[in-house]
């Protein structure tokens, strides 16, 4: 390869790579101002990603609280269930004359129920198969509502 | 529809029930200052969310400005 200017061709490539290429900047404060602020915004985000987390843990936090509460409403609720003095049937008969009427469509609050009608939108869980949280929720809101239905 | 006659409740067990009840209403009130602080937290979790998306725009637009410069144009 024939030589320009008395370099090697590789020493001639050195030189090329070694050329600074300068681009404009108009305005360099603002081009700085701009850059920095960008940096500043960016670093701003991350210190309030620390804050989120923050919140979201006192929500966590405050949800299992709730939780609990609700559990223990729940017994609560329970417990003043089984105190209240339940009727018996001679009760019924006695005070309340519609109620030989309507016996064969009313199922007795001492008897256990034989099979009540499930609200469709409550899934039908059989007691066997209720393993999880939500299996023994779902029971226990067939149970209220069939018990409400007797009222 | 059947009308409903009085029950008449033992009165060691009144005070039993009463003091459940008393007991769930205090509960009911713990429940309703949770439900209000979990509003104000996911207020607060909205407006740091809105904050990013107004910096990140705010990134973008200046970002917008260097590449121009930049490009020469």
């Amino acid at each position: 390869m024939q030589m320009t200017n008395g370099k090697k061709p590789a020493e001639e490539k050195k030189h090329h790579d070694d050329l600074d290429f300068f681009m404009r900047i108009s305005d360099p404060a603002l081009f700085r101002r701009n850059l920095l602020e960008s940096s500043k915004q960016t670093l701003g985000m991350i210190r309030e990603m620390y804050t989120v987390k923050q919140i979201r843990e006192m929500k966590q936090e405050r949800i299992s609280t709730l939780h609990r509460e609700f559990k223990e409403i729940r017994l609560l609720c329970q417990k003043l269930e089984e105190i209240m003095p339940k009727h018996t049937e001679a009760d019924l008969r006695k005070h309340i004359p519609e109620f030989n009427a309507k016996k064969k469509e009313q199922k007795t609050l001492v008897q256990e129920p034989e099979s009540a009608p499930e609200p469709e939108a409550r899934p039908k869980v059989s007691p066997q198969k209720a393993s999880s949280e939500l299996d023994k929720l779902a029971l226990a809101l067939n149970e209220v509502q069939r018990k409400l239905s007797n009222l | 529809m059947i009308e409903s006659n009085p029950v008449f409740v033992k009165v060691e067990k009144y005070k039993e029930i009463m003091d459940i009840i008393n007991v769930i209403d205090k509960k009911i009130g713990n429940v309703r200052q949770i439900l209000s602080d979990l509003d104000e937290l996911k207020s607060r979790e909205d407006d740091e969310i809105a904050s990013w998306q107004k910096n990140i725009e705010d990134v973008s637009h200046k970002l917008d400005s260097l590449k121009e410069e930049l490009s020469g144009e």
